[in-house]
């Protein structure tokens, strides 16, 4: 039978995968040094959920929080449900998984077109409930007293945002075991060495080849011997299962996460209430139910003129099926058939309300939560480093939204997402482990990354007042001071000499000192310390003095920065 | 120039060559030249005044031209000191133009392949060796970086007369190559008052750490340079670190000089004595590496050739 309707679909097809692959490439590219004329972050400052969500919990509107947002916003209000059909990657990949799984239909879908249709309103529910959770009063900007205008909500837009999570899951779940994959293809007699032999180092056609295949695998490879490093990140199988299960989701029902679950389809969904571009059934149809069944978000009501705006992904399946071609995309005219209305229950909605403050109620009462005296850190903060630039403590858990890019763009590997070191309501937050991989010194990615300004951006010059913590020596362990031993690692490795010599000049005094005010917190020296698993020196989160805002900290980094007495002389000859 | 061979200095020789032997077992072979110019009374070339790559040229025109290291289509390791994410002027690291010029030399003498390697302290290689400015040198003067990162680069070595140190590693390009060449920068450390040349070398070995861990650093220092002989060392002072070394910030001074020669215990004592006003007795692995008779540290028994 012919299809002279397929056109339309198959654009939609081509534009869908373009996204996908354009949403891969950038998450390709996330790797130092993060410059690149197109953000990285793209997809998710495009989010308007996103934006939304941390708007309100911030209590401030930025042009660059929410410039990017809007395009998808205008593009709803006119077309409605196209973002996801269209340009959701988290979609892009429901579809993909679906036609390479081929979930058979369930049986009662060709009869039953929705199996559930009063769920498709949780995800309302959940999108009112995390707005009240973004709005209700959750915390207070340290040092501010607590009136009105210096709190804080609490948005946990984090764990249902679909950008967000795809981001996530890929970047801790699929990343690290790629790179593992790479490595071990690097090992002894793999590519590093073929790429570091001679007959490849004397033919620099294929030497450019191998650099540009081991390029093109997103590894930040420069020349040859240089190889990927594995890369680690914590949680990496539970991100990967908690992805594969949304996935799976997908058996049950076709796109079950974007009917029942996802709310910024729900936010979009209200949006293309008003939308003048909506789907047409013409004369010309026979109610075969052709398209009925075949709708991925079964938006099509048992009569088929009759369909929910607010679930149609405008995928054009239904166009593209319909043996007649009744179906049409046209500006809204009167003779539309009455959508199904949005029937939310009232009650539901109060219990979603509450729910989502009791949410909040109850990770604020989570230990984690709790400030010191002086009301400018948590105490349960004691490993938690946060990466430089990033907002005090109680800004950051609600203005971070957990996409691992920081994590996946740090060149050390340092970053890391947060477990039970911040309370739960930090949980996969990023913070820095100096063992893993500490803050080098000219290294500004991570503030580049970040879609919502979590982490601020900051220059390297900025990174010296920047203090994260403060390292702290280990006597009994640091084999300089328990054995005398001729080692200063630490003090070499140091890049913001914080680190002075008691006894200079003795050969055998040589032992490190840490300067508290120099020393920013960046963990060069743990990470250099030749003792292992724990080095002698660590690096504690006391120091972090976020909550004091750059001005304040660089004015005690001047304060405090000269030298006493004069700089380190070199010994004098015997 | 030389003078007449006294009996001590054919023991020297003498002793030297058997040990050359044996560590001929090793692959070592090679050294024997190192070892019997070690015996003998070394000559360092001192370039001073004019811009690096010009004191370069002329320090090594003064040893005979690199094409008397060098025969054509051999092959080169040089080894600079790229270990810290520090730029150029911070003088942490060997100046690229000193670096640049040393590959464009032994191009010029024939070498079939320059690579340029060294196992950065601070990590990722990729970003230290861009701050420090040393791949881009390499590259535009036809030369290979290449990063000591990967353990797959590297082979065991046995250091038989070692005191503090028994075994470590070094890559297997140092041992392969027809010249390796040294190329340390003079600074100050807060641990072994000096880094220099012999120092330098710990940049070829994998695992440091059991370095420190022994009884001495300054002996294992000493212990790996009886294996790993570098068969020119040249030194940049053109701006050396005064303070906070080796690593820095600190102090820098420009002191334009380009020291090069064979011996490097020489080319070790005579820096830290003329750039520095120290006692070379006072830097620990310079005395331990004389007594294991890798070179000569007193400076009344080096002949020092000055060019400008």
């Amino acid at each position: 039978m012919p299809r002279p309707h397929n056109q339309a679909r198959n654009i939609r097809r081509a534009v869908q995968a373009s996204f996908f692959l354009f949403f891969l490439y950038l998450l390709g590219r996330t790797v130092f040094p993060a410059e690149s004329p197109i953000p990285l972050d793209l997809f998710l400052r495009a989010d308007p959920l996103i934006a939304l969500s941390t708007a309100l919990s911030l209590r401030k509107v930025t042009a660059s929080l929410v410039l990017f947002a809007l395009p998808i916003v205008f593009l709803t209000l006119f077309f409605g449900r196209a973002f996801c059909g269209w340009i959701c990657p988290l979609g892009a990949a429901l579809d993909l998984s679906e036609k390479i799984f081929r979930w058979r239909r369930p049986r009662q879908e060709r009869r039953q077109p929705d199996r559930c249709p009063r769920l498709r309103r949780l995800k309302f529910y959940l999108l009112l409930g995390l707005l009240v959770t973004a709005l209700f009063i959750a915390d207070f900007r340290s040092g501010q007293g607590v009136g009105l205008r210096s709190s804080l909500g609490l948005s946990l837009v984090y764990l249902f945002d679909p950008i967000a999570t795809i981001t996530r899951s890929l970047v801790l779940g699929l990343v690290a075991p790629l790179q593992s994959l790479l490595v071990m293809l690097h090992a002894d007699q793999g590519l590093a060495y073929l790429a570091a032999s001679n007959f490849l180092l004397e033919h620099q056609s294929l030497r450019n080849a191998l650099t540009a295949f081991q390029k093109a695998l997103a590894v930040w490879v420069d020349y040859p011997g240089s190889r990927p490093e594995a890369i680690f990140f914590r949680f990496a199988p539970i991100a990967f299962f908690i992805f594969a299960a949304i996935i799976a989701l997908s058996s049950l029902t076709r796109r079950f996460w974007c009917r029942y679950i996802c709310p910024l389809g729900a936010l979009l969904a209200l949006l293309s209430r008003w939308a003048p571009v909506k789907k047409r059934v013409g004369p010309a149809c026979n109610d075969c139910g052709l398209c009925i069944r075949s709708c991925r978000m079964s938006a099509i009501s048992e009569d088929p003129h009759i369909y929910r705006a607010g679930e149609c992904v405008t995928c054009h399946e239904c166009i593209s099926i319909c043996p007649t071609g009744a179906i049409s995309y046209l500006p809204a005219k009167a003779n539309l058939s009455a959508e199904p209305p949005l029937d939310l229950s009232r009650r539901r909605l109060v219990q979603a309300a509450g729910l989502g403050v009791a949410s909040l109620l109850l990770l604020k009462a989570d230990w984690g939560a709790k400030k010191n005296q002086s009301g400018k850190l948590k105490t349960s903060a004691a490993g938690l480093i946060r990466p430089p630039g990033a907002l005090p403590e109680e800004q950051f858990v609600t203005a971070c939204v957990r996409c691992a890019e920081c994590m996946k763009i740090c060149p050390t590997n340092g970053l890391q997402p947060a477990f039970a070191e911040g309370g739960l309501e930090a949980i996969a937050t990023p913070l820095l482990v100096p063992k893993m991989g500490p803050c080098t010194q000219f290294c500004v990615s991570c503030g580049r990354v970040c879609p919502t300004g979590a982490i601020q951006p900051f220059t390297v010059e900025e990174k010296s007042w920047l203090y994260l913590g403060t390292a702290v020596i280990d006597h009994n362990l640091c084999i300089a001071w328990a054995q005398d031993k001729v080692c200063s690692i630490c003090d070499e490795a140091c890049s913001y000499n914080a680190i002075d010599q008691k006894e200079p000049g003795l050969p055998t005094g040589v032992r490190p000192v840490v300067n508290e005010k120099k020393c920013v917190g960046c963990g060069l020296c743990e990470k250099s310390c030749p003792l292992a698993p724990e080095a002698a020196i660590r690096v504690h989160s006391f120091g972090d003095k976020r909550s004091l805002g750059r001005q304040e900290q660089k004015e005690f980094f001047l304060l405090n920065s000269q030298e006493k007495g004069a700089e380190r002389p070199a010994p004098l000859p015997l | 120039m030389e003078d007449k061979i006294t009996r001590k200095e054919f023991l020297r020789l003498a002793a030297g060559s058997a040990i050359a032997l044996g560590l001929g077992k090793f692959g070592l072979g090679s050294e024997l030249a190192g070892l019997a110019e070690a015996a003998s009374r070394p000559t360092l070339v001192v370039a001073r005044n004019q811009s690096p790559a010009a004191m370069v040229r002329a320090a090594i025109g003064g040893l005979g031209g690199m094409k008397r290291f060098l025969r054509p289509g051999g092959s080169v390791v040089v080894k600079p000191n790229a270990a810290w994410q520090r730029t150029p002027a911070q003088a942490a690291n060997t100046n690229p133009e000193i670096v640049a010029e040393v590959v464009r030399l032994c191009k010029q003498a024939g070498a079939r392949l320059v690579k340029v390697m060294d196992h950065p302290c601070d990590t990722p290689a990729e970003l230290t060796f861009s701050v420090n400015g040393i791949k881009k040198a390499v590259e535009s003067a036809g030369g290979i970086m290449i990063s000591g990162a990967s353990p797959s680069l590297y082979q065991p070595i046995r250091l038989p007369r070692g005191k503090a140190l028994r075994s470590s590693q070094v890559l297997k390009e140092v041992m392969e190559a027809d010249l390796f060449i040294n190329l340390p920068i003079a600074k100050v450390h807060n641990a072994v008052p000096l880094t220099l040349g012999l120092k330098n070398l710990m940049g070829v070995a994998l695992d440091r750490d059991p370095w420190h861990d022994s009884p001495d650093l300054n002996q294992a220092i000493a212990d790996y340079a009886t294996a790993v002989r570098p068969h020119l060392t040249i030194m940049d002072a053109v701006r050396v670190l005064l303070s906070n070394g080796p690593k820095g910030p600190g102090k820098t001074k420009d002191m334009n000089m380009v020291i090069a020669g064979t011996d490097p215990v020489a080319v070790d004592a005579f820096t830290a004595k003329t750039v520095f006003e120290m006692d070379p007795g006072y830097v620990k692995y310079i005395v331990f590496a004389n007594a294991a008779g890798l070179g000569e540290m007193d400076l009344g028994k080096m002949t020092v050739k000055s060019v400008s």
